[in-house]
């Protein structure tokens, strides 16, 4: 798919379901169809493996945290199926308000998998190719593609901090936060004095390949045009945002 | 006590806010683009590790005090690094979609602007080193640092973030002054690890030549 009516698609499907979470009452059903929709393309794509590798369990704690949130704080129904006094205050929960809760992460679920989705499957030399189609400037272009690129590089780096860290003793799990912030301090120090020395052998490393008298990118060996099958996504993204106005 | 005064402004007055947007040199390019790699990993970080209230709100936001040593180092690029930081790492990284995602970061940008404002501008007259070396010396600096970084900004960013999660949908309404609390709270204490970075980083970016003297380099 071409990466333009990608990012479309999802500011489309995004809209979509702010629209229909914004409601006091959000429409379960509009967010359970994008969510639907966000699997079956993450399976489509093979991309749910890596999905369920790297992000499952960070997407269930920051889903049970917001649900969490929304029962204790959106005090709303009249039937209580629970309820509780601590120190005078009531927490009741209701067929409503978990009915509520449920529309808000099945609504945050599908816009995160419909994100990490559109992030997953994009590779970096496709985000260069869509800014060069869209006319940015060359710089430009090359700096997004420096920042997508240096992420691997950094985290890499941090983590081999961290484990050089760990070796000779210092940081751990500790839950404290105040040891956390502590242990932080020896990492950061190191992570920006790496970024520094990363960026003045980049700075070297391209000066010495020309870079300052560069004019443009050289052209990729495939990029991805609009097809028909782009055209028939976007009519289906514009059909997803109509629909909770219907 | 004049002539202090003035001795000191003279010592930092190469840091100004003019805009200074002449030509960059390949390896502020590339720094810039680095820089604002890490603040979007530290950013996705803090998110990830200790979320609360809502998508993309972190306890401790470890992006933070970097972001504010940065701006401070390379004017616009740190603040375009905050910005982006947030839009990207603790946006869309953490399935937050585009468009609340772009109003979220701007509780980062703002700070950020605020603070390279002040320091560069009012501070940096009035004696206070605007690399924020001093934080740790003097307590002139370290009270501006509390007040202004730690506390009027940081406030003003918690309030814009939540507020733009509330008005989306993600945060409840009722919860919107907690939010905002653990978020001000929560970037508070990361934000004691930005004078030791100023401290003892800053002396190694100024012998590189690669601290910013305007906004722009």
């Amino acid at each position: 798919m071409n990466p333009i009516v990608k990012f479309l698609l999802l500011i489309l499907l995004s809209v979509g379901v702010v629209i229909s979470i914004i409601r006091p009452v959000p429409d379960l059903s509009y967010n359970l169809l994008v969510l639907a929709f966000a699997v079956g393309f993450l399976v489509e794509s093979g991309t749910i493996k890596y999905l369920v590798k790297s992000y499952l369990a960070l997407l269930v704690v920051a889903l049970f945290v917001m649900m969490t949130w929304w029962i204790v704080f959106n005090q709303i129904g009249t039937n209580p199926i629970f309820s509780i006094t601590v120190l005078g205050a009531t927490l009741r929960v209701t067929y409503l308000s978990i009915y509520v809760g449920i529309g808000k992460i099945s609504g945050y679920a599908s816009m995160a998998f419909m994100t990490l989705l559109t992030i997953m499957s994009t590779r970096d030399a496709d985000i260069i190719s869509a800014l060069k189609r869209l006319r940015v400037p060359f710089k430009a272009v090359f700096f997004a593609s420096l920042i997508a690129r240096s992420l691997n590089i950094m985290s890499d780096d941090l983590d081999s901090i961290r484990q050089a860290q760990f070796a000779r003793g210092a940081g751990g799990a500790s839950t404290n936060i105040l040891k956390k912030v502590t242990s932080f301090v020896m990492l950061s120090i190191p992570l920006t004095t790496s970024m520094i020395k990363r960026s003045v052998d980049m700075g070297f490393a391209l000066e010495s390949r020309g870079f300052s008298k560069s004019k443009g990118l050289s052209d990729f060996i495939s990029e991805k045009r609009f097809k028909a099958s782009d055209a028939i996504i976007m009519a289906f993204g514009a059909f997803m945002l109509a629909l909770p106005f219907i | 006590m004049g002539e202090i005064t003035a001795g000191l402004n003279e010592k930092f007055s190469q840091y100004t806010l003019k805009w200074r947007g002449g030509k960059l040199t390949t390896t502020q390019y590339a720094l810039f683009a680095i820089q604002m790699a890490v603040v979007i990993l530290l950013s996705w970080l803090g998110a990830i590790a200790t979320p609360v209230v809502g998508p993309g709100i972190g306890f401790l936001y470890w992006a933070y005090p970097f972001f504010v040593v940065f701006t401070l180092w390379w004017g616009v690029w740190g603040i375009l690094g905050a910005w982006i930081g947030a839009f990207v790492g603790s946006g869309l990284l953490t399935g937050l979609p585009v468009l609340p995602a772009l109003g979220f970061s701007i509780g980062d940008l703002i700070p950020a602007l605020l603070i390279f404002l002040l320091y560069r501008g009012y501070l940096r007259k009035h004696g206070i080193d605007p690399l924020g070396r001093d934080i740790m010396k003097s307590k002139k600096s370290a009270a501006w640092f509390v007040i202004w970084v730690m506390g009027i900004t940081n406030i003003i960013g918690g309030l814009w973030g939540v507020w733009i999660l509330v008005l989306l949908g993600f945060v409840p309404a009722s919860a919107y002054l907690l939010g905002a609390g653990l978020w001000i709270l929560g970037d508070a204490i990361v934000l004691l690890i930005a004078p030791f970075l100023a401290r003892y980083v800053t002396p190694v970016v100024e012998r590189f030549g690669l601290v910013n003297t305007g906004w722009v380099s």
